[in-house]
C-alpha cells in the first residue's frame, strides 16, 4: 500500500492531553502511535479499516465545552487539527466492554488447550477492556472445523468474525481458495471444500487472527508457550528476500518461526516457506557426529582428534568449494584459507556467467526495497515466477498493483487507509503489471498484459525494446506483437516509479543481460527506472561478491581433479555446498578421484555420502553469521539455542581446519565468538567490508516468565546446572538487558500486548519504522569477473519431431534445498502436470485431464528420460511450448520434452508410486515428531558455548 | 529483681501445662483437608488424565520447579509427555492449583516428603499421577470446552448448541 506522505502532524487532545498525532493515517493508528491502549481487532496496520468490529469506540467531543460527547469508531475516524477524544470516559469504556461481552457469548471455554493462548490478542484485548465476567448463561453456537492442509489448523467455535482472515487471504494476499460465508450468527471462514490451502502466505492466518480460529499446526504438534520459548533474531534462510524472523525454541530442539518486523523487508507477513520450512533443522537428514575422524574418547571429539586426522595433508593445497547458502563469514574464511585461485561457489560455467553480470548489475544498480517496490506505479516481470522463487516480493507487487485505485480514491477525497471503500472505487483498476514469461503463474490475473513466449523469444523481445528505446521508432510495424509491445513501452516510460524485476530462475545469461541493457537506456534516458534481480539462495549476493577472475567453476574444478598427479592439490573443502547443478557423471567424477574430499554440512547430500570426512555444521538457528540479501543488505543471525557438539558453525570448523591445515595463514587461529573472528579479519584485510560488531551487551533470549528452570533437567540431576556461557550479545537466561534496539528484539512482547501485535508498541508510528532500528550496511559489490561476453548459444534446435519447449514450473515447497528437507513440505500432494496449448493438444487428439508420457531430452545424463504427467491446456501458449510440473526432474534444466498418451498403466504405477511416497512422508513425519518429545527430556547441558573443547 | 521471679515462676507454671508439640511422627498432627502439601495429578470422573498440559501452573510456579511438554494423543485429547515437579524446590505454595484450569494439579495434606537422597524428589508423571478426583468429583474439563475430542463431538458438551450447518440457507 502506498500513499504519499504528507507529514503532517497536528495536535489533538486525547483526555486533553495533547499528542502530535500524523493526519497521514486514522485515529486509532494516531492513538497507537502515541503508545496508548486503545483495543481493536479488525484493523490491521498493513490492511486498514473496515469498521467491522466495532471495538475501537472512543468519545469524540465538539469542543472543551462538550460534555456529553459521542461515540466513534477511532479506525474510521481521520484526524482533524485540534480534535478532542477521549480514552477514558465511562461511556466509551462501557461500550468497548460490552462489545467484548457480546463476542464472548460463543467465544469457547477452550484457551487451556489453544495453541494461541498466551499470545492472543482476544485474550489481551478482553483483559484491557476489563471485562474479567461472563454474564451470558446461554448456549453456544458451535462450527465443524474443515482440514485445511498440513501446515494451518482451524478450531471456528473460536471466531469472533473480524474478517481479517478472509482480507488478508483473498484482498491482501490474491488467493481465491478461501472465503466467507453465512451471515448473522452463522458467518463462516474456510474453504468450500476440505483442502490444503493453496496461496504461499496462508501461515500468516495464524497471525492475522487476533484469537485461536487459525493455529500454526506444526508448532501445535510440539507446542510450547509464548513465553516459554528461547527466541534470538534470526534471518530466513530460504531465500533472497532475507526477510526477518524470531525463531522460537524450547528443550533443545526449534518449535517455530514468527515474523519479525522489519519496515523495509518483511514488514508483517513471511511467506509459507520461511514460516514452515524450518523443520529441516530438527530433520532426519541432520548430520549430528563427525564422520571419518578417528575420536580418542567415545564421548566426544575433541580438537587433538581433528588434527590427527588432517596432520598429514599439511602443506597441500585445497581447493574450497562455498556455497550462497553459508554464512558471509564462511564462504570469506573459506576463499582466504585456499587462495584465489582455488576458490569456487560450485557454480557451473552458465552460472558463472550469471554470476558475473549479477556482480555488475549490483556495481552499478541499487536494487529497490521491498518496501519499495509496494510504492511502483508500473512493474515488469521478466520471466521469473516471484510468487514461488521470492514469495514476498510478489506479495508487495500486489500491493503496488492497488496504488491506482489508491489514488483514484483519493481523488475523491477517500483516505488510503479506508480499506473497503478504496475497493470499492476501485474495483478492478490495478496499477499495470506487464508479465512476459515462459509459463503461467499465480500474477496473471491481475496482470495487465501477460505474453506467454519461450525465454529465447523473451530476450530477443527485450533485445528490440531496448533498441526501440534508443533509436525512438516506432513499433507497431516490426514486431507482430506490437500493439501490445506499444502499450507496454508507452506506459514503462510514462511511469513516476517503474520497477522492473528478473532472476535467476532461467538460468539464462543472455536473459539477464538483455535486463540489463534494458535497464541501461532508461538509466541513460534519465528514466525513474528501479528494478531487482531474484538470486536464488539467502546469501547468494554475498557469495558471489567473493567470485573474482580467479575463481573456479564446477567444470574447472572437475579438469582440475582430473590432472590430480600434476598438480600439488591435496583435497577439496566443501562449504554447505550440496553441488545441485551437478550431474551424476561428474559426481562419479568427484567420487573417483584420490583427493580427500572434506565436507562440512547441515544435512545429508550427495556431496557428504561421497566425502572422506565429513563435519556437522550449524544450520541457521543454531549459528551465528551474516547473510546478504538480494539488494545486497548485511543482516546478522544469531544463534538461537547452543549447538549440540560437535555441530559447529562452518566458520569455527574452517578456523580449526586451517590450524592444521593452513597453519601459516594469518587467519588460522581458533576464533573465540564471531566478533572476535571479525577484528581478526579487518586486522587481516583493509577491506574487510562490515562494521565492528557491539556484542557487548546482554539481551535475555528468554522472556522474563519462562517456567520450569529448576525442573527441566533435573531428571538428568537434581543439581542445576549454571546457564551457558555464549558470546554473542545474547544470554541463554531469562536475565539480561534490554535490546540496544528494538530491531534486536528476540521476541515481540509489551506488557498489556503478549500477541505479535504488540509490535506497535516499538514503531515510530503505526507500520513505520522501528523506534530504534539497526544501521543498515550494505555490502559494496565491484565487479571482479571479466565482463560476460554473449556467446550466443543458438537456440537448441528441436533434434526430434514433435519437440516441445519446457519449461519447469518450481514451487515455493521445492525451490530451496534446505526447505525440502522439512517432512511437511514432502507431504503437499504435488502430482505431475504439463500444460500445453489446446491447439495443439486437439491436433494430437488429446484431452484436458488426461495423462500423458513426457520424453525428456535433458542436458544432464541422470534424469530420468520419461515421466508421466497430467495435461491441462493453457490457451495463451503457442504450439511449440509449454510448461509444468515434473516432480522427479525438480532440479534439472530440461529444456524440450516430446509427448505421447500414457498407457493406463503407467498411469496406476504412478499413482500407486505417489502413494507410496506419502505414506512414507507420513511415517518420516511421525518418526521426527517421537524422536523430537524423546529429545526433550535429554537436554544438553554445557558451560561454555565455544568451541569443540568447550563443553 | 521481681522479673526474674516472675521468669522463673512463669517457667515452672509450664511444666504443668499440656505440650503443644505431639511425638512426631508416633502421633501424627491434624492437617485440614485443603492443607497444602504434596502435589498431585488428578483424573476425570471417567478416569482420564485430566491435565490438558496448557502450562499455567509451571508459569505460575515462582520457583519454577514444573516442567512439561504438552503432545496431541489420538483420541484427540491433549496430555503431558512428561510432566515433573522437582520438589526439592517446592515452595508449597499452591500457586499451581489456583492457575490449574482443569483442576488437574492439587495439593494433598500430605507434607512428609523427606528424602535421603535429593534427586529423589524429583517427581515424573507417574509418580504424580493418582486414580481418583481429589478435591472436584464431577469435572470435566473436555465437556466444558468447545474442541472436539474422540467421544465428544461439536456440539455435544455443555452448553452448546448442535454444529451449524453452513451449506444451509436459513438465515
Amino acid at each position: 500500500m502506498t500513499f504519499d506522505k504528507q507529514n503532517s502532524q497536528v495536535t489533538i487532545y486525547i483526555d486533553d492531553q495533547p499528542y502530535q498525532v500524523s493526519t497521514d493515517n486514522n485515529l486509532l493508528a494516531g492513538v497507537l502511535s502515541q503508545k496508548l491502549n486503545l483495543p481493536y481487532f479488525c484493523w490491521h496496520p498493513s490492511m486498514g479499516s473496515v469498521g467491522a468490529c466495532r471495538q475501537c469506540a472512543v468519545t469524540q467531543y465538539q469542543d472543551e465545552n462538550d460534555q456529553r460527547g459521542r461515540l466513534v469508531m477511532a479506525c474510521t475516524t481521520p484526524v482533524t487539527d485540534g480534535m478532542r477524544i477521549s480514552l477514558k470516559d465511562s461511556q466509551s469504556e462501557q461500550f468497548r466492554e460490552q462489545v467484548i461481552a457480546a463476542m464472548m457469548t460463543n467465544h469457547p471455554h477452550d484457551c487451556p488447550v489453544c495453541a494461541e493462548g498466551g499470545e492472543c490478542h482476544l485474550q489481551d484485548m478482553t483483559v484491557m477492556t476489563g471485562h474479567t465476567h461472563r454474564n451470558y448463561q446461554g448456549e453456544k453456537r458451535t462450527f465443524n472445523n474443515q482440514y485445511l492442509g498440513e501446515f494451518v489448523g482451524h478450531e471456528m467455535n473460536r471466531c469472533i468474525t473480524c474478517y481479517r482472515c478472509v482480507r488478508f487471504y483473498k484482498d491482501y494476499a490474491g488467493g481465491d481458495d478461501f472465503g466467507v460465508y453465512g451471515s448473522k450468527n452463522q458467518v463462516y471462514f474456510g474453504r468450500q471444500q476440505e483442502g490444503q490451502l493453496e496461496s504461499e502466505f496462508s501461515g500468516n492466518l495464524v497471525e492475522v487472527c487476533p484469537t485461536g480460529v487459525f493455529t500454526n499446526k506444526l508448532f501445535s504438534a510440539h507446542y510450547a508457550r509464548k513465553w516459554d520459548l528461547q527466541s534470538a533474531p534470526s534471518i530466513c534462510a530460504h531465500c533472497s528476500i532475507g526477510c526477518n524472523t524470531s525463531v522460537g525454541e524450547r528443550y533443545g530442539s526449534v518449535r517455530r518461526v514468527m515474523n519479525r518486523y522489519n519496515q523495509a523487508i518483511n514488514g508483517y507477513f513471511l511467506c509459507d516457506r520461511g514460516r514452515f520450512g524450518i523443520g529441516f533443522v530438527n530433520g532426519e537428514k541432520r548430520l549430528r557426529q563427525a564422520s571419518g575422524i578417528r575420536q580418542s574418547s567415545p564421548e566426544r571429539l575433541s580438537k587433538l582428534d581433528v588434527s590427527k586426522a588432517l596432520v598429514h595433508f599439511r602443506g597441500k593445497r585445497f581447493i574450497g568449494v562455498g556455497s550462497a547458502r553459508a554464512s558471509f563469514e564462511a564462504n570469506y574464511l573459506l576463499k582466504q584459507f585456499v587462495g584465489n585461485s582455488k576458490f569456487s561457489l560450485g557454480l557451473t560455467e552458465r552460472q558463472m556467467q550469471l554470476a558475473s553480470l549479477h556482480q555488475q548489475y549490483l556495481s552499478q544498480y541499487q536494487p529497490v526495497s521491498i518496501a519499495d517496490i509496494e510504492q511502483s506505479d508500473f512493474v515488469l516481470i521478466v520471466d521469473e515466477d516471484i510468487t514461488q522463487t521470492a514469495p514476498r516480493m510478489a506479495l508487495a507487487v500486489r500491493q503496488a498493483l492497488r496504488n491506482a485505485s489508491i489514488e483514484k480514491a483519493s481523488e475523491l477525497g477517500v483516505p488510503h487507509w479506508q480499506d473497503s471503500a478504496v475497493r470499492t472505487i476501485g474495483g478492478q483498476e490495478l496499477s499495470p503489471l506487464y508479465l512476459i514469461q515462459s509459463m503461467g503463474t499465480k500474477l496473471d490475473n491481475v496482470a495487465e498484459q501477460v505474453i506467454m513466449q519461450s525465454t529465447a523469444a523473451t530476450i530477443k523481445l527485450l533485445n528490440l525494446m531496448t533498441e526501440l528505446i534508443t533509436s525512438n521508432a516506432p513499433l507497431i510495424d516490426i514486431h507482430h506483437q506490437g500493439q501490445q509491445l506499444s502499450s507496454l513501452l508507452n506506459q514503462l516510460v510514462s511511469a513516476k516509479k517503474p520497477l522492473i524485476i528478473g532472476g535467476w530462475s532461467r538460468q539464462s545469461p543472455q536473459l539477464l543481460s538483455a535486463i540489463m541493457s534494458l535497464l541501461d537506456v532508461l538509466t541513460k534516458a534519465d528514466m525513474p527506472v528501479r528494478s531487482a534481480i531474484v538470486a536464488q539462495e539467502v546469501n547468494q549476493v554475498g557469495a558471489i561478491s567473493l567470485l573474482d577472475q580467479q575463481s573456479l567453476s564446477v567444470e574447472d574444478i572437475l579438469e582440475n581433479v582430473k590432472q590430480e598427479q600434476s598438480s600439488e592439490v591435496g583435497g577439496i573443502i566443501f562449504l554447505e555446498q550440496e553441488l545441485s547443478g551437478v550431474s551424476q557423471t561428474q559426481l562419479e567424477q568427484l567420487k573417483q578421484t584420490q583427493l580427500a574430499i572434506i565436507a562440512l554440512d547441515h544435512s545429508e547430500n550427495a556431496v557428504t555420502a561421497l566425502a572422506d570426512i565429513v563435519l556437522p555444521a550449524a544450520s541457521v538457528t543454531e549459528g551465528d553469521g551474516h547473510y546478504v540479501n538480494y539488494q545486497g543488505l548485511i543482516q546478522r543471525y544469531y544463534q538461537v539455542h547452543p549447538n549440540r557438539l560437535p555441530i559447529m558453525d562452518s566458520w569455527r570448523w574452517l578456523t580449526l581446519l586451517a590450524t592444521t591445515l593452513f597453519a601459516e595463514h594469518p587467519l588460522a587461529k581458533e576464533a573465540q565468538s564471531l566478533s572476535q573472528l571479525h577484528d581478526d579479519c579487518r586486522q587481516y584485510d583493509a577491506k574487510w567490508p562490515m562494521l565492528p560488531l557491539d556484542d557487548h551487551y546482554d539481551i535475555a533470549r528468554e522472556s522474563h516468565r519462562t517456567s520450569g528452570r529448576t525442573s527441566k533437567t533435573a531428571n538428568i540431576s537434581v543439581h542445576e546446572p549454571k546457564t551457558t556461557q555464549s558470546t554473542d550479545g545474547y544470554r541463554f537466561s531469562m536475565e539480561g538487558s534490554k535490546p540496544s534496539s528494538t530491531a534486536e528484539m528476540p521476541f515481540t512482547w509489551a506488557p498489556g500486548w503478549n500477541s505479535n501485535q504488540s509490535i506497535t508498541q516499538f514503531q515510530q508510528e503505526v507500520a513505520g519504522s522501528l523506534l530504534l532500528p539497526m544501521t543498515t550496511q550494505y555490502l559494496s559489490i565491484a565487479q571482479s569477473i571479466a565482463k560476460y561476453c554473449d556467446h550466443s548459444e543458438a537456440v537448441v534446435q528441436t533434434s526430434q519431431a514433435n519437440a516441445l519447449q519446457f519449461s519447469q514450473q518450481i514451487k515455493w515447497y521445492q525451490g530451496d534445498w534446505q526447505a525440502g528437507l522439512t517432512p511437511e513440505f514432502t507431504l503437499i500432494e504435488s502430482t505431475n502436470y504439463i500444460f500445453l496449448s489446446s491447439d495443439y493438444a486437439s491436433q494430437q487428439g488429446w484431452q484436458s485431464g488426461q495423462w500423458l508420457q513426457v520424453s525428456c531430452m535433458s542436458s544432464k545424463d541422470n534424469a530420468p528420460t520419461s515421466v508421466i504427467a497430467e495435461l491441462f491446456f493453457d490457451p495463451r501458449l503457442s504450439d511449440e511450448l509449454c510448461y509444468g510440473q515434473l516432480n522427479e526432474l525438480a532440479t534439472f534444466d530440461v529444456k524440450q520434452v516430446s509427448l505421447m498418451a500414457a498407457s493406463e498403466k503407467q498411469v496406476a504405477d504412478y499413482k500407486m508410486r505417489r502413494k507410496a511416497e506419502h505414506t512414507k512422508a507420513e511415517q518420516a513425519q511421525q518418526y521426527m515428531l517421537e524422536r523430537l518429545k524423546q529429545q526433550d527430556q535429554f537436554i544438553p547441558i554445557r558451560l561454555m558455548n565455544g568451541g569443540l573443547d568447550d563443553v | 529483681m521481681l522479673s526474674q521471679f516472675r521468669t522463673i515462676w512463669l517457667v515452672l507454671k509450664h511444666t504443668f501445662t499440656k505440650a503443644d508439640t505431639v511425638e512426631y511422627p508416633e502421633k501424627k498432627p491434624y492437617l485440614a483437608p485443603r492443607y497444602r502439601g504434596r502435589i498431585v495429578l488428578t483424573r476425570e470422573p471417567d478416569g482420564q488424565e485430566r491435565c490438558v498440559a496448557c502450562n499455567l501452573c509451571a508459569v505460575a510456579c515462582p520457583v519454577d520447579c514444573i516442567a512439561l511438554q504438552q503432545t496431541i494423543d489420538d483420541d484427540g485429547r491433549k496430555r503431558a509427555e512428561f510432566f515433573r515437579i522437582n520438589f526439592s524446590r517446592c515452595i508449597l505454595c499452591g500457586f499451581c492449583e489456583e492457575a490449574c484450569p482443569t483442576y488437574a494439579i492439587q495439593l494433598t495434606p500430605d507434607v512428609e516428603l523427606a528424602e535421603y537422597d535429593r534427586q529423589n524428589l524429583v517427581y515424573e508423571k507417574e509418580h504424580l499421577l493418582i486414580n481418583g478426583v481429589g478435591k472436584y468429583p464431577d469435572y470435566s474439563f473436555y465437556q466444558q470446552s468447545g474442541i472436539a475430542i474422540k467421544d465428544k463431538a461439536k456440539g455435544a458438551g455443555a452448553q452448546e448448541k448442535p454444529p451449524i450447518d453452513i451449506k444451509g440457507l436459513m438465515p
